[in-house]
């Protein structure tokens, strides 16, 4: 067995020691971005796409790691953005933590959140969830029984909203589509990241039929998500409790999922109400550490068109939105191509005519030309006065209808002659 | 004139309310703009000119009357601007409330053509006409939205310059389907027709729908301008019992109706196929259902 000289040690303990540094290295930081994206741990998702400015497009990503845990220290490098299949040149990047977010905190206030602590555990995530805000972040408390009530407009001001969820007391019916409806109309002045997060422990007293009427919502489920939808708004829908069937009491989770997935949101189900601080906590570190793209259309046009946007971080799928350019109809004219619109539409007008007078050039005679016909039973009889029964005396042709001057003896009008009957 | 060269018309014309709607109101830059004060003006813009157009092919083409093309214009016009402003509003909320592509663009057309065609009211103070116009007008949005959609998609890549010719082109075709189709759906669904055989008009064929006015005033429905037709001389209208004529109690003038004459105040039934002499002209009622 060979043995190792005493020249040879002092490399030996060098590469060791080196070895040994490069673990501790990797053991006090994690992974780099790109060893994670090389292993495609990594995963994108789109989660808004503002297009306010027009045609300066945002997009929001939220990139979260293997363990679902968001990842922030990506730049802009690490990412490549395309609309349309079109790579776009970004205007504006903005890393994960620096993103401004407006928050909705829509909470049921219904009479069923005062059993078993879910209206404490309520305020105690409304709470936690607002102690994660940044300075540059905004939020605003909707609660809902059958009435929805904004119980603090928008505001970066954290004990104003404490104030307001510290107020939050259960009562009442659930109008939960009308509820969604009102989150969607707070945020639209919001600019930036906007998320709307629903809490709620059952169902619209509006499909609940041992709730009466009045107590539920004057929107349907399809219009509420129709309107989020066309708002470009995703929902953070929470059910709180135990899942309820078809006429049972407890989260209708069917409503409240598809309301998460067709607005593009999430749903998320908290068993109990000391679940629901944790959930919320994670929503705020995940709104704030989402990335914002922001570029400019390759295709700049108001055309109504919907555009496809992907988003890949390394070799990882390529996560997939898209949106809706607004504009049914966008008008720009130009005198010069009007002009050449013209000319054939004038043409078009003028071609009847063109044709009727080569046909009558043709010798066609036109039927407007002819005289008029005289019925034959008239035309053996000549013309005759005739009188309205009720009428003050006046005599008519009954050859063409012309009123004849009393005592003539031919029609003015077509020279029939005037025979008296009376 | 026949039916097919008024609706010819009608379509010539309401392309050229789209071409001068585009002309129009593409001259303002509304880019910038919100998006449903741009819809509301846009929608005015398109509704006054197609509107217009549509309303004064009458006045201009089978009455060949100046004055009246222009009032009509007018009347029609002012009705499109603003039904077409409320029109494209909801338009462009169904567009959004669809999510876009075919169906949102169709949709949203078929609710302008609406508009348009509703518009016929101001002109002929008749419900049912303005109701199968708009009728017609929602059948000329669905062909004239889903071929400007198709321009779109066929042009989707296209320069910026060739995007607004696709825009006028659109339009223009928009504007020709409305045109032809608020005319065609009047007559489609027409319960009945009065054709000129003879006079001034020979060849027009005026549809029945309720009541319709016969003189040689330019704002009668059917226009006769023939010697011995009075100036409001008679109406065919429609009553329970299927068709009647009535020559007006003030006409200076009576009428044949089948050979028999009908005197200033008098009334004949119509059953279909009857002749009627009124001056210098002659129709023929054709009753197409009751």
């Amino acid at each position: 067995m060979p043995s190792i000289s005493p020249a040879h040690r002092p490399a030996r303990i060098s590469l060791l020691l080196l070895a040994a540094v490069c673990w501790a290295a990797a053991w006090a930081w994690p992974p780099s971005a790109a060893a994670q994206q090389q292993s495609g741990e990594l995963q994108a998702r789109i989660t808004q796409v503002d297009t306010s400015r027009y045609p300066e497009v945002t997009v929001y990503v939220s990139v979260l790691d293997a363990a679902g845990q968001p990842v922030s220290g990506l730049d802009a490098d690490d990412f490549q953005l395309a609309e349309g299949g079109r790579p776009v040149d970004l205007i504006r990047f903005v890393g994960g933590g620096s993103s401004p977010v407006a928050a909705a905190l829509v909470i049921d206030r219904s009479l069923s959140m005062q059993e078993a602590g879910k209206m404490k555990g309520a305020r105690q995530a409304a709470l936690a969830f607002l102690r994660q805000m940044r300075p540059g972040d905004r939020s605003a408390l909707i609660a809902f029984n059958e009435d929805v009530e904004l119980y603090q407009e928008f505001t970066g001001d954290v004990s104003l909203l404490e104030d307001a969820v510290r107020r939050l007391r259960p009562e009442g019916g659930t109008a939960l589509y009308d509820s969604l409806v009102a989150g969607v109309d707070a945020l639209r002045a919001e600019s930036g990241r906007r998320a709307l997060l629903l809490l709620t422990d059952g169902r619209d007293c509006r499909d609940d039929p041992s709730c009466p009427d009045e107590y539920g919502s004057r929107h349907t489920l399809d219009k509420a998500i129709d309107y989020a939808v066309a708002a470009g708004q995703p929902v953070y829908v929470i059910g709180l409790g135990r899942p309820g069937g078809r006429g049972q009491s407890g989260v209708d989770e069917r409503v409240l999922r598809r309301i998460a997935s067709e607005t593009g949101g999430e749903y998320l189900h908290a068993p109990d109400a000391e679940d629901l601080a944790a959930l919320y906590r994670g929503i705020a570190v995940t709104l704030q550490q989402e990335y914002a793209f922001t570029y400019r259309s390759p295709r700049p046009f108001y055309d109504g068109t919907r555009r496809d946007i992907s988003v890949a971080v390394g070799g990882a799928p390529a996560a997939r939105g898209d949106y809706l350019q607004q504009h049914l109809l966008h008008v720009r004219s130009n005198p010069v191509v009007g002009f050449i619109l013209l000319v054939p539409l004038v043409w078009a007008l003028l071609l009847p005519g063109w044709l009727r007078g080569r046909r009558r050039g043709a010798g066609d005679a036109s039927p407007a030309a002819m005289p008029p016909a005289v019925p034959a039973a008239l035309a053996a009889d000549g013309a005759t006065i005739v009188q309205a029964p009720d009428a003050p005396r006046r005599v008519f042709c009954a050859e063409c209808g012309r009123p004849l001057r009393e005592q003539a003896r031919f029609c003015s009008g077509c020279g029939a002659p005037v025979s008296r009957t009376h | 004139m026949s039916k097919a060269l008024q609706i010819y018309y009608t379509a010539v014309l309401g392309a050229l309310g789209g071409l001068a709607g585009w002309w129009a109101v593409g001259a303002v830059d509304t880019a910038g703009w919100p998006l449903w004060p741009a819809y509301l003006f846009v929608g005015a813009g398109l509704g006054l000119c197609i509107a217009a157009a549509v309303a004064a092919t009458e006045g201009a083409l089978v009455k060949r009357s100046r004055p009246r093309a222009l009032l009509d214009a007018l009347r029609g016009g002012l009705a499109g601007a603003l039904l077409g402003a409320a029109g494209l509003v909801a338009a462009g909320a169904l567009f959004l409330a669809l999510g876009g592509g075919f169906a949102g663009r169709s949709a949203g057309w078929m609710l302008l053509g609406a508009a348009i065609g509703l518009s016929d009211i101001a002109v002929s103070g008749r419900r049912r006409r303005a109701v199968l116009g708009a009728l017609g007008g929602v059948a000329g949005g669905l062909v004239g939205g889903l071929l400007y959609e198709g321009l779109t998609l066929a042009f989707l890549d296209s320069s910026d310059r060739a995007q607004m010719v696709v825009g006028g082109v659109g339009l223009v075709l928009v504007g020709a389907c409305i045109g032809a189709l608020i005319p065609l759906a009047r007559q489609v669904l027409a319960a009945g027709e009065l054709r000129v055989l003879r006079g001034q008009q020979a060849g027009l064929t005026r549809e029945v729908n309720d009541t319709v006015t016969i003189g040689r005033y330019d704002g009668c429905d059917l226009y006769l301008p023939d010697a011995g037709v009075a100036w409001r001389h008679g109406l065919v209208r429609r009553v329970a019992s299927g068709f009647q004529f009535e020559v007006l109690p003030g006409a200076e003038g009576g009428a044949l109706v089948g050979g028999q004459v009908v005197l200033p105040g008098g009334v004949a039934a119509l059953a279909g196929g009857e002749r009627i002499r009124v001056g210098e002209a002659e129709l023929e009622f054709v009753g197409l259902r009751r």
